[in-house]
């Protein structure tokens, strides 16, 4: 390693090109995620945090800039990641055991040699006894535990959330923010979450990064200095409040200023 | 008892059996108090009887029509997984086959059978072509909806694993497209039906619907229903052979819930 940067996004922009002229979605993103670093990603709707997601994944094009995972440059899907989305993508017709397997199969691994590791998995998530039951008998915040796993199996060094908890109620989402929170302390993954919720932002993330509406640009960069192991009880730490409350008001004078221009 | 009673009642056969209760019973009241005569509506007694008096005839007959209708189904399917296959991958070829199996639906295949008799003759092979035409167009589409299903984030994730098109064919879009395949499949096998007895109506001396047609000519009205009730039995057995197939093989899938049709 030449820097302890494990993501690097350098200048990227993207436009897409529409029957009525070019719309800008990205302009000039630059950040940096250190090796074991959880960022997270808030923003209005449409602000272009969803789409820098999958161009760090290299599952979209970027129109310039540059974008590095360790040390290889992303040009193209990236495959030495563990993905989630807002929706949990399991196949109906699979076991959850066999859901989290999934990604084995599809890199051409052994299946033998995962096994034992999907089930640790699953018990950490407390869907141990769910093993070999079928997706359609799972609540959605299990499905979506579930797809963690899927995405954890293969020990990928980058994890990449597409608004993971954004499907499900409250309770569900506190409890398996929680969770996550554990399992990315615990194996020290470098992690990049998008999110609508500023609270689960905080209270997951090493940095909150704020994004301004379109055209999507960083609007600032927060340092999350709480202490770690997080828990529930965090929530009722001052500090914690301040930086939620911080970053609320960065989103609403930025919303504001658009009324403004209009 | 009364568990087992409630299982009777709630099972498919039940209902198959008490729908066919009603519908003789009315009949048979229809000759009976309302005086239609038998050379319209013969007693059901009379038809059970000419099925038990020649058991051999019907069932050589069934297994001329049975043959014919499975080789139609099978061509269907046959063709038509392939090429639903190839307009799922191909933009290019979906725009050139898709007008054209448009405009083939169009015109009407009964039409097309006295073109089939010069073309093939009044063999086997003419009804075979006319099941096969008819179960082919369901079957077609109901394969390209199930091929298309995939939605672009399983594209995405299944890409960001590294998987091959390949392993992302067999694991992941042939078990998604396979309640489209079944719903195309049940449609098939009884359209095959109607395609083979169409064709044994129109030339040739044997099968089922050769057998109506003689029976029509030669005013057996009891030996007609005996026709018809053995094709509907047949067509009704064929479904549920796929059916119990599709059952097992995608009991993972939300219309496998309840009892379907």
């Amino acid at each position: 390693m030449t820097t302890g940067k494990a993501i690097d996004i350098t200048d990227v922009s993207k436009t897409y090109r529409t029957g009525s002229g070019p719309v800008e979605a990205l302009r000039r993103i630059d950040l940096a995620v250190a090796a074991g670093e959880f960022v997270s990603i808030v923003g209005p709707s449409g602000c272009g945090k969803s789409t820098l997601l999958n161009m760090v994944a290299g599952l979209k094009s970027k129109s310039s800039g540059t974008i590095r995972i360790g040390e290889e440059f992303v040009n193209g899907p990236f495959t030495n990641v563990g993905i989630v989305f807002q929706r949990d993508l399991l196949m109906e017709w699979r076991t959850v055991l066999d859901n989290v397997l999934l990604q084995i199969e599809m890199r051409n691994l052994r299946k033998r040699d995962y096994a034992e590791r999907a089930m640790h998995l699953l018990d950490r998530v407390h869907l141990a006894d769910f093993a070999q039951r079928y997706p359609r008998e799972l609540s959605g915040g299990m499905r979506q535990r579930a797809s963690i796993c899927r995405a954890l199996i293969h020990d990928a060094p980058v994890m990449l959330m597409d608004e993971p908890f954004g499907a499900l109620d409250a309770l569900t989402r506190d409890d398996i923010a929680a969770d996550l929170a554990e399992i990315c302390e615990e194996a020290g993954k470098t992690t990049i979450f998008i999110t609508h919720s500023i609270s689960e932002a905080v209270y997951l993330s090493d940095r909150v990064i704020v994004m301004s509406g379109r055209p999507g640009g960083i609007m600032a960069d927060i340092s999350i200095n709480l202490v770690r192991p997080r828990r529930h009880s965090l929530r009722e730490d001052p500090r914690f409040g301040q930086h939620v409350t911080e970053i609320r008001d960065l989103l609403e004078a930025d919303k504001d200023s658009r009324r403004e221009v209009q | 008892m009364k568990p087992f009673l409630h299982r009777v009642v709630n099972s498919q056969v039940f209902g198959v059996v008490a729908t066919l209760i009603v519908i003789f019973i009315v009949w048979e009241m229809s000759i009976t108090f309302l005086g239609v005569p038998t050379y319209v509506l013969p007693s059901i007694i009379t038809v059970a009887e000419v099925l038990l008096k020649h058991p051999g005839m019907f069932l050589s007959e069934t297994l001329v029509t049975t043959r014919e209708l499975l080789l139609g189904f099978a061509v269907a399917v046959g063709l038509s997984m392939p090429i639903a296959l190839a307009m799922a991958y191909s933009r290019i070829f979906e725009g050139l086959v898709s007008p054209l199996i448009v405009i083939s639906q169009a015109v009407p295949k009964i039409a097309l059978a006295p073109l089939l008799l010069v073309w093939f003759g009044f063999g086997e092979m003419p009804k075979v072509i006319m099941a096969a035409l008819i179960a082919f167009f369901p079957m077609l589409i109901s394969a390209l909806t199930g091929f298309k299903a995939l939605e672009p984030e399983v594209m995405s994730l299944a890409r960001s694993m590294g998987a091959s098109q390949w392993k992302i064919f067999w694991k992941i879009r042939l078990p998604s497209a396979l309640p489209n395949i079944f719903s195309g499949l049940k449609l098939a096998i009884t359209f095959s039906v109607i395609g083979a007895v169409i064709g044994e109506f129109l030339a040739g001396d044997k099968g089922l619907g050769y057998l109506i047609q003689s029976a029509s000519g030669a005013q057996r009205m009891d030996m007609l229903f005996a026709g018809v009730i053995i094709i509907s039995v047949l067509s009704l057995l064929l479904y549920y052979i796929v059916q119990a197939i599709e059952r097992r093989l995608i009991f993972w899938h939300q219309s496998q819930d309840q009892i379907a049709l």
